[in-house]
């Protein structure tokens, strides 16, 4: 779908208070890339680097007027992103940086909701940076904490030199409960080559799923993979599942049961990722949702060595996944009898 | 017949206006180029970074802008630019009143200027500011903000009062006669208040494929013609309520593309029309024929349209830098 390149990318890096946000904001800045990079930032004065554009923000949050309360979106980053968009050259990239209580959905979907904005400019990815040593506390009482991780197209565990190897383990299973699809990228420093955070193309639908480790792997039959294993521990906020069939969808059913999943569920849903293959449909189906938005497109046909297995990774607050797989398992199209 | 020039500017066109005896147009590496009526062009760089806003006093030849370097500035043809304002914050919009007040604002606070007052006053805003215009008979500066209009009453600027209504308001504007407010939303919406009842009489003007950024009054004040939609839109002015609980006339054009930009014609039945494509037609209400006056262009849709104040001249800005002059005598 997305045939249009010349369309500025977008990184997003959020984490929780003192993660190490600005470490990597600087070392963007300071590394000699040759790039230009326009930076949004919050708290204006704490990027050491002048040699680039970096506008002060207000993080404006705005309720769309259309009856669905999760619709929200950042106000004052469309006022400066359009404004970003009137400098001759434009720029290679536009980084923005959110507080550290902030919750990355209205970022996100001030892309998917604002025409104008869409059309110049792409969303490349969602950056969580953690701190190894804070995180698993983090989590633990922060719903914030947890809503950012889940987010994230790509998590940084930051100053991993300050905890021991079982620890980092432990932490990377426990954003895995939180986030199955994530890249995770250990650092010290937010010591990470550029190109492993930057032109992503995470939001893409081309790209959906495409690096989910251990997720596309998975056998094709009926099941839910069940990410978190004790749903009575108090820290269980955010969570996430996923569902795979290999029988083919019935689109006539799909469609109507997830706008009705987004609808009813999007206030908990953050995010959604899919590749279906629908019944007598040779191309495969991608679809991604962030709260109640969602978006979807056929991609690709599907590869003669590869099984046609639709795969729906869901994360959000305590989403009801019986009731999910359920209506899932319904929208598997009728089988041709045995002759 | 219609005489057509064209400016190509190597930058984004962010404004235009007609100051003076010339059409003016602002662009995003913070010159503007003045395109005088004889034909003579020049340009000159007021600001740093990219003008974000630009207004003029056709009158008077005051050329206003805003940018992206924090500063607001009043420039006169030949004289140096007066600085209005120079802050760390981005000067977002400008308006200038036919009756000599200006106003700006950056972030969360507009400054008003009064007419022949040294300094401006600021006015708190609930939230960051997308626009501002002031009313025909001077009365009200009127801001576009999260939640509704903004209403600032010149004779009064500490009594502002905010016209309510849930959502982004992106841009605003006021009926010739001063009774109603109008905005245009990021719900791909416009909503309407009577001034002097805001309370009961309010609505929403919706059925847009895009935001209406883009509306204009008629010269006789009795209608609302739009942008954001692929045929000409225009609501009713003319009952007590204006366009509450009335419906909208729908003009098509001979080709389906989205109107970006309107403008009225001054002392006539006219509108012009910018288009995404960047091509521009003059409507007119007598026949509701379009009459084409600029081709498309890959310069990209018209993002700026006026005309000069005896109607004779209509100015107009493509997005990507071409911009276009054209001499429509007396209509």
């Amino acid at each position: 779908m997305d045939m249009q390149t010349d369309k500025t990318p977008v990184t997003v890096l959020t984490g929780y208070l003192g993660a190490g946000k600005t470490t990597l904001l600087n070392r963007i800045l300071s590394e000699d890339h040759g790039r230009k990079y326009a930076v949004i930032v919050n708290e204006f004065g704490e990027v050491g680097i002048d040699n680039e554009l970096v506008v002060d923000a207000d993080e404006e949050i705005f309720e769309m007027n259309n009856g669905c309360i999760c619709c929200t979106v950042r106000g004052d980053l469309i006022r400066i992103l359009s404004g970003l968009m009137k400098r001759a050259g434009g720029f290679d990239g536009i980084i923005v940086e959110t507080t550290g209580l902030a919750d990355p959905a209205p970022v996100a979907q001030t892309f998917f909701v604002d025409d104008d904005i869409a059309e110049r400019l792409k969303l490349d990815a969602i950056v969580t940076v953690a701190d190894a040593r804070h995180l698993t506390d983090e989590l633990g009482r922060a719903p914030e904490a947890q809503e950012q991780i889940a987010f994230g197209d790509i998590v940084l565990v930051n100053k991993t030199d300050l905890v021991g190897e079982d620890e980092l383990a432990a932490i990377e299973a426990r954003i895995r409960q939180i986030n199955p699809t994530a890249k995770i990228v250990r650092t010290t420093r937010c010591a990470v080559p550029l190109d492993a955070i930057l032109g992503q193309s995470a939001f893409d639908l081309d790209r959906i799923l495409e690096d989910a480790p251990d997720f596309l792997h998975q056998h094709g039959h009926d099941h839910a993979h069940h990410r978190h294993d004790d749903v009575n521990r108090h820290d269980a906020h955010v969570t996430s599942f996923s569902l795979v069939t290999d029988t083919p969808l019935d689109p006539e059913k799909f469609f109507p049961w997830m706008q009705m999943i987004a609808q009813e569920f999007g206030i908990d849903l953050l995010r959604m990722k899919g590749i279906l293959a629908f019944k007598d449909d040779p191309k495969r189906y991608v679809a991604q949702a962030v709260h109640m938005m969602l978006e979807g497109d056929h991609q690709r046909p599907w590869r003669e060595d590869e099984a046609r297995v639709s795969r729906m990774v869901f994360i959000g607050r305590n989403l009801p996944r019986d009731i999910i797989e359920d209506g899932f398992l319904k929208c598997r199209a009728a089988q041709p009898a045995m002759a | 017949m219609v005489g057509l020039r064209a400016l190509s500017v190597e930058a984004p066109l962010t404004g235009g206006g007609f100051a003076g005896r010339a059409f003016v147009v602002a662009d995003g590496e913070g010159a503007v180029h003045v395109c005088g009526l004889d034909g003579a062009v020049s340009q000159r760089k007021l600001h740093e970074g990219a003008i974000l806003a630009m207004t003029t006093d056709e009158k008077t030849g005051a050329i206003f802008t805003a940018g992206d370097d924090g500063r607001a500035l009043r420039t006169l043809a030949g004289g140096e630019p007066e600085v209005l304002h120079d802050g760390s914050k981005w000067v977002d919009t400008i308006a200038c009143s036919p009756r000599g007040a200006v106003a700006w604002s950056a972030g969360k606070t507009i400054h008003l200027r009064q007419r022949g007052a040294e300094q401006a006053v600021p006015v708190a805003a609930p939230s960051s500011v997308s626009d501002l215009t002031f009313s025909a008979d001077g009365r009200f500066l009127g801001a576009a903000v999260y939640g509704g209009a903004l209403i600032v009453p010149l004779a009064d600027p500490s009594e502002a009062y905010l016209l309510g209504w849930q959502g982004s308001h992106l841009t605003v504007g006021f009926s010739p006669d001063g009774r109603f407010c109008v905005t245009a939303m990021l719900e791909n919406a416009l909503h309407v208040w009577r001034i002097d009842k805001p309370e009961d009489k309010h609505g929403r003007m919706g059925g847009y494929p895009a935001k209406p950024l883009s509306f204009c009054w008629t010269a006789d004040g009795r209608y609302l013609a739009t942008a954001g939609a692929e045929v000409l839109v225009m609501w009713p002015f003319t009952g007590p309520d204006g366009p509450i609980g009335q419906k909208a006339g729908v003009y098509p054009a001979e080709q389906s593309l989205q109107a970006r930009t309107v403008a009225s014609r001054p002392n006539s039945r006219q509108i012009a029309v910018g288009y995404v494509d960047g091509s521009v037609a003059l409507f007119d209400r007598k026949t509701s024929a379009f009459l084409p006056i600029a081709e498309p262009h890959e310069a990209g849709a018209v993002n700026g349209l006026c005309f000069s104040a005896d109607g004779r001249w209509l100015g107009f800005t493509r997005e990507r830098g071409v911009a276009g002059l054209a001499e429509l005598g007396k209509g």
